[in-house]
């Protein structure tokens, strides 16, 4: 009896240690608790209690199977652990709604390393303007405030310069991943 | 923001601002929405949560971001993915990405030193006795930057899964099991590290059951509810292919059974699990639960062997089964029994050190004094032993102790605990708590009079007290909140609450919904939230301390008496008084005559100045009246005023359109302010009167508008009563005048004072002089008869006769009453409405969509109670505490025996239901209970027959092996070890260093806390907005049960060692392990005045230093030092010494107290200065130790 997992990982990943292929999972799994429960703020807490298990559990990992798959559960059982600590106050999705984000998340996740590929292209396509503010956003970890502040622009004209960014990146992206 | 009219484009929007961090509340909201409704949108957002994370995290793409060229091999990426998954990016690594690399790998080691610490930074929990690294880690002096985790014991009895960090992946494990069993074993495990979390469903030290004795309640029912119930449980709406296999009908019952017994092949359960299509196989992988092979197996033989049903077994009547063979006490015979069956043996007992430290901290919450440790190690035989437990059981402090583990369930604050989070006076209920306890209540009354205390025949004061329990939970006043809609949330509150406590049934899920996991169906919980749906309690809680219904909570039987006596007394007088108005007549008596004579200060320009009247003292009574006219603009403006320079004294002042009055005892902070605001309009006039009764409290100030008393309120301070006097010498009445603030300047007339407290009906007349000079000027034909009954009143009230005899003696009577009832605390009680209660079932928890109407009914899954109860809160207290009832003494043996081994026997002290855990030992679980019912419920029995076992006495020394086999000591090879609760280890460092102090009872007090706590959290305009601290003993050193819990901002030093919030019932906290604990047991002022005073009594109290090192350890951990220990020790404190002696200027420092300077330590002999904050240094380390932050 196996793991309900869709697809098991690319085969570098049998060769990394267990601290390589947390440390690679970062972002991803950041991602994938970022998607459950829409909070910027605890979302970094999350994926820190997160690391924590995993370590605690480390063990329990066989090298070879998908780390992804393993890794994304025990975030899953963190979000809700978060879930339940906090009243309605921080919880903006249903358990409907949560199950169903987890599923898309673990469906998209066998691309990822294609979509970051193509991402690293696309960043280039980006109109100078939008590169720039992504940039600032990114690279300089920057608030969308003081954004607005450095360019003399209104935050709201960040916010529209910032989802445009975005958007043209995804569309990009989605063309530019291999088939 | 404008929405865009694509959806998808405004979902894309929503994502991009939520990323940002600047997405509001109604936003996110619509995001949820949009993701609920619209196709495809889940996959977009989570594709850009993606890219959010790859941008912000992934070196790959920050590099590119970081270079002004883009690297060759990405530039030719599209068309070319060959080419790209040959060179995956992370495999040639820039200088940045390598940055980038390590600053995740730090996270990541920031996250392991966290854990590390938590599993190994602590000492050798298998030794007993302080090893050396435990003494020479707690060095401040020497080593700042080291984060001293190691000085919280690491001594982890909840982490249950003894896994390792390891960088590397371990080896296989060479157990049959597959890595995702383990994994699950693992992830469950971890789930059940605390309070708010699931414990495995699982008892993990069970063996595997030999064939044939599989049953169902142990082993099966845990793998169903844990993965089958959420869809083929009691919950009727989310039931999928109408299959619940949570009762033998549902599972073996219908058309074609999914299970057949005795045939596994042909039970289409066993051919679901097993299933490999993704298709069929259960549970469903979207689920995202799966059932390990050993489980499969399990099921597979449960139905091969026949599919034996059980009921659950904390639904089950409790049932003594202890054999009559069994021999000695009856605790170790099923302990002994569990033992063997796992090849494992009772240790030994503990030595007496321990064992009379163990005792006394799970009595009184305190430590032994090193003189008590000496009586009982010097004093052999059990005896001794029984003489100690009897002797802790009747301290006081027994009760605080117990109280203060029942609040935790009781949810009690001093707080109202939403919005404004208002001060709220319900202490004297805590007191009873602590009370019932010390009086061996029977836990059957105890309850009884909790729950309905209001609804036993003539309900006495303390009954009326006890119903507190139900008025603890949280209330609000916001305004827009809905009344009907808090008045179902209060009930919910008190059905999860008594469902919680009582019964261990987490019944607030059938609020909503059928119980997903156990019977309890909406129907039921309704029908309990009948039972307290009939109070007359309102939805808004006014933001007042006393938010009816109330009590008042007289200090003595005589109080209240002579408290109903005057009340007697004053219906009589006012009868009287009536009479004798009846009566009187005033021919021929002219008003002009014998009106008052008042102070006009109709000029208003120059300030009045009416000398020395107006001087009164704290317990003087006094009233004071005048006719007004406000300014023509808004501002603030001095009415009437008795202060000196300092502003102690009185005034009566016009601000925000309110007028208050206020007896200052100290400027800013102490002083009384009670008034009304937004009432009174820039350029209105009026009359205006208080009177105050002596009694130097808030309530003893009432205040009238034209002659008729106005609801008034406390302005800006909860604090309700004066200590000191305000009366001021050197100080001139003075009445009107220009403000020197605002310029603004009022008109006052007619100013009065008297120096006693006026009867209403005196202060009317005074408000209605003007108008019956008037009527008095009339002819007498001409006067109306209202003219004439207004004229007759005030003549009346002003003449001498029997009618001013009459009610001057009433006033005087109200006065008495006044001073009485104002200086008593108020108590929040229940009260029942005369209807029959009822209610409707509230569909999804909503509570304006009503569904059918239910009655007051005990739930349907529990067994009938052969009993006449009647059917309101009363009979629920009865049928709780009903001898027959299956939960009600099992919850209670539990949460008592997890007070003393910090894990219940069922570990889930919170949920009995099928959820929780199963007990470790379920025949003494059972024992205990059935004891505890025939014992007539008596409480002290219990913890004294727990106490007695050898169960309970044995060594907490912990071998290898019996770590890991058994890390939780759920098989109770070993006697409890486990970090003393929040509340226990400030006690402790108080009462060692000789400062607690020992009252019990009375109002919450509020020692030091950093600055700043309540403001962040506060309201502008709540009472408990500012926090003022207590000074002196007496507030700073009581017993921590005392101090005020302030809801939405506990006391930090408290919360930090995991006290909860107090806002829901909590019957196990958690019990986490993080270096802050270190820093606030070694910066915290209250444990560095402890050390400090430790240090002094020590020396005070023996003469070499040897001696003086005995003695600290002594009074902090019950035993000397030993030679080892004392090498240590003995070298920190030279180098303390040393470092001292050549920094006088710190030594002085430390010896300063920061936070109340009177608690500073003085040396007569300079040169003495450093030698005592050595000593106050090696007090820290001390009062760090495992061993006394720990019991034993």
């Amino acid at each position: 009896m196996t793991l309900p997992v869709k697809n098991s990982d690319p085969p570098e990943n049998s060769s990394k240690s267990f601290a390589d292929l947390m440390a690679d999972h970062q972002p991803r799994l950041a991602a994938y608790i970022r998607s459950l429960i829409a909070d910027e703020h605890s979302t970094k807490d999350v994926l820190q209690e997160t690391n924590v298990t995993l370590l605690k559990k480390s063990r329990d990992f066989t090298p070879g199977t998908n780390f992804t798959a393993w890794a994304f559960r025990v975030a899953f059982f963190e979000v809700l652990t978060w879930r339940r600590r906090h009243g309605r106050e921080k919880i903006h999705f249903d358990n409907a709604l949560v199950d169903s984000l987890a599923n898309a998340v673990e469906e998209n996740a066998p691309r990822y390393e294609d979509r970051l590929e193509a991402l690293q292209f696309c960043i280039g396509e980006l109109p100078e303007r939008q590169r720039e503010v992504i940039e600032l956003r990114y690279l300089k970890t920057r608030s969308v405030q003081s954004i607005a502040a450095d360019l003399g622009f209104k935050a709201n004209a960040v916010s529209q310069l910032l989802h445009r960014a975005r958007t043209n990146l995804l569309k990009c992206i989605n063309d530019y991943t291999p088939a | 923001m404008k929405p865009p009219s694509d959806p998808f484009e405004e979902l894309t929007e929503l994502a991009s601002r939520l990323l940002d961090g600047e997405l509001p509340e109604a936003g996110t909201k619509r995001l949820a929405d949009l993701l609920d409704s619209l196709p495809g949108a889940q996959d977009r957002f989570v594709r850009m949560c993606e890219l959010h994370a790859m941008l912000e995290g992934e070196p790959a793409a920050q590099s590119i971001l970081s270079s002004d060229h883009l690297p060759e091999n990405v530039v030719s990426l599209p068309g070319t993915k060959t080419l790209g998954a040959e060179a995956a990016p992370h495999e040639k690594r820039s200088p940045r990405q390598s940055l980038v690399r390590l600053s995740s790998v730090a996270a990541l080691t920031a996250a392991a030193l966290v854990f590390f610490s938590f599993r190994f930074g602590g000492p050798d929990p298998t030794q007993p006795n302080v090893g050396e690294s435990d003494l020479a880690e707690p060095n401040p002096a020497e080593d700042v930057g080291k984060p001293p985790v190691s000085l919280v014991d690491a001594e982890d009895e909840t982490s249950g899964t003894g896994i390792s960090v390891e960088a590397e992946p371990a080896e296989t494990s060479p157990d049959e099991e597959g890595p995702e069993s383990q994994y699950e074993r693992a992830v469950l495990a971890s789930l059940g590290s605390g309070s708010q979390k699931r414990p495995p469903a699982n008892f993990t030290g069970e063996p595997a059951p030999a064939d044939g004795s599989i049953r169902f309640n142990r082993h099966i029912r845990p793998i169903l509810s844990e993965n089958c119930y959420a869809c083929h449980g009691p919950d009727e709406a989310s039931r999928e292919a109408d299959l619940r296999l949570d009762t033998l009908a549902g599972a073996t019952g219908g058309e074609s059974p999914v299970v057949v017994a005795g045939d596994a092949e042909s039970s289409e359960l066993i051919a679901r699990i097993t299933a490999t299509d993704a298709d069929d196989v259960m549970p469903p992988p979207e689920s995202h639960k799966s059932l390990s092979p050993a489980q499969i197996e399990l099921l597979s033989r449960w139905v091969s062997e026949g599919a034996r049903w059980e009921d659950h077994w904390s639904f089950m009547p409790i049932a003594n089964r202890l054999p009559e063979e069994a021999e000695g006490n009856a605790i170790d015979y099923f302990v002994d029994r569990t033992l063997e069956r796992n090849g494992l043996g009772r240790s030994p007992e503990a030595d007496r050190h321990t064992l009379v430290r163990r005792a006394t901290l799970d009595l009184t919450g305190l430590p032994p004094t090193p003189e008590e440790t000496a009586a009982f190690v010097g004093e052999e035989g059990e005896a001794a032993y029984e003489n100690l437990i009897d002797d802790l059981m009747d301290r006081p402090s027994f009760g605080e102790h117990r109280a203060r583990y029942w609040l935790d369930a009781a949810r009690y604050g001093d707080t109202h605990g939403l919005h404004l989070d208002n001060y709220r006076e319900i202490w004297p209920y805590r007191d009873w708590v602590v009370d019932a306890f010390n009086a061996n209540k029977p836990f059957d009354e105890f309850t009884v009079e909790q729950l309905a205390g209001d609804l036993l025949p003539d309900a006495t004061q303390e009954q009326q007290i006890a119903t507190g329990f139900n008025r603890c939970n949280v209330t609000t006043s916001e305004g827009g909140a809905i009344e009907e809609e808090f008045l179902a949330r209060y009930a919910v509150d008190r059905v999860s609450t008594t469902s919680t406590v009582w019964m261990g049934l987490t019944a607030g899920c059938a609020q909503c919904h059928d119980h997903k996991f156990d019977p309890i169906t909406m129907k039921d919980f309704y029908s309990l939230y009948a039972f307290f749906n009939n109070t007359t309690q309102p939805g808004m809680d006014g933001n007042a301390k006393d938010s009816p219904p109330a009590i008042r909570a007289y200090d003595s039987p005589e109080q209240k008496s002579r408290s109903e006596d005057l009340k007697k007394r004053i219906e009589a007088a006012g009868k009287e008084a009536e009479k004798a108005l009846k009566e009187a007549s005033f021919e021929g008596v002219d008003l002009a005559d014998v009106a008052p004579e008042s102070y006009d200060h109709g000029a208003a320009e120059k300030a009045g100045d009416l000398g020395n009247r107006g001087a009164f003292s704290i317990d003087e009574p006094f009233t004071v009246a005048f006719r007004y006219k406000l300014p023509t603009e808004d501002g603030r403006t001095i009415l009437a005023q008795r202060v000196d320079e300092r502003e102690r004294g009185w005034r009566v002042f016009w601000e925000d359109r309110g007028i208050i009055v206020e007896l200052i005892e100290s400027h800013p902070d102490k002083s009384l302010k009670r008034g009304v605001t937004r009432r009174f309009k820039a350029g209105s006039s009026g009359h205006f009167a208080v009177s105050y009764d002596g009694s130097g409290a808030s309530d003893g100030i009432t205040l009238y508008s034209a002659g008729d008393r106005l609801a008034s309120r406390f302005v800006n301070r909860w604090f309700d009563s004066l200590e000191n006097d305000f009366e001021v010498e050197g100080a001139k009445l003075r009445v009107g005048g220009k403000d020197p603030v605002s310029g603004l300047v009022p008109t006052v007339n007619e100013f009065v004072v008297y120096d006693r407290r006026l009867a209403d009906r005196e202060i009317k007349a005074l408000s209605e002089l003007t108008p019956a000079l008037a009527i008095a000027k009339k002819a007498p034909e001409k006067r109306s008869d209202k003219e004439k009954a207004q004229l007759k009143l005030v003549l009346a009230c002003h003449t001498e006769g029997p009618y001013r005899d009459a009610i001057a003696s009433l006033a005087e009577l109200q006065t008495e009453l006044s001073r009485i009832e104002s200086t008593t605390a108020t108590t929040l009680v229940m009260s029942e409405k005369d209807e029959t209660p009822k209610a409707h079932l509230l569909m999804r928890g909503e509570y304006e969509q009503k569904g059918d109407e239910v009655a007051p009914a005990f739930p349907a899954f529990l067994p009938e109670i052969d009993a006449d109860l009647s059917m309101n809160r009363l009979g629920l207290a009865r049928w709780l505490v009903h001898p027959d009832h299956p939960l009600t003494a099992r919850v209670t043996v539990n949460r008592i025996w997890q007070e003393l081994f910090g894990i219940g026997l069922v570990k889930t002290a919170e949920d009995f239901g099928t959820q929780g855990d199963n007990p470790s030992h379920p025949d003494l679980l059972d024992w205990l209970a059935s004891t505890l019912i025939e014992s007539g419920w008596d409480v002290k029995a219990l913890y004294r027959t727990i106490m007695l076992s050898e169960t309970y006495r044995q060594s907490s020394r912990l071998d290898e092996a019996l770590a890991e086999h058994d890390p939780e000591n759920r098989l109770l090879a070993r006697g409890p070890r486990f970090r003393l609760d929040a509340e226990v280890i400030r006690d402790q460092a108080l009462f060692a260093s000789g400062l607690l102090d020992d009252t019990v009872g009375g109002p919450g007090v509020r020692p030091y806390q950093p600055a700043g706590i309540w403001e962040a959290v506060g309201y502008t305009n709540s009472n408990t907005q500012t926090f003022f601290q207590d000074y002196g003993g007496s507030a700073e050193h009581r017993r921590s049960l005392y101090s005020f819990w302030k809801r939405t901002a506990p006391p930090p030093n408290l919360a930090l060692f995991d006290a909860p919030n107090r806002e829901s019932c909590i019957m196990r906290r958690e019990r986490t392990n993080t270096p802050l604990q270190a820093l606030v047991l070694m910066n915290d002022p209250h444990f560095v005045r402890a050390s400090r005073y430790l240090a002094l009594r020590v020396l005070g109290e023996a003469d070499a230093r040897d001696e003086r090192l005995d003695r600290m350890a002594e009074l902090l951990r019950g035993r000397p030092l030993t030679d080892r220990e004392r090498r240590v020790v003995v070298n920190s404190l030279d180098q303390f010494l040393n470092t001292y002696e050549s920094d006088r200027a710190a030594a002085a420092e430390l010896l300063t107290d920061d936070v109340n300077d009177s608690f500073s330590i003085r040396v007569g002999e300079p040169a003495n200065v450093p030698e005592l904050a050595a000593w106050t240094m090696v007090a820290t380390q001390m009062l760090n130790l495992a061993e006394v932050i720990n019991k034993n």
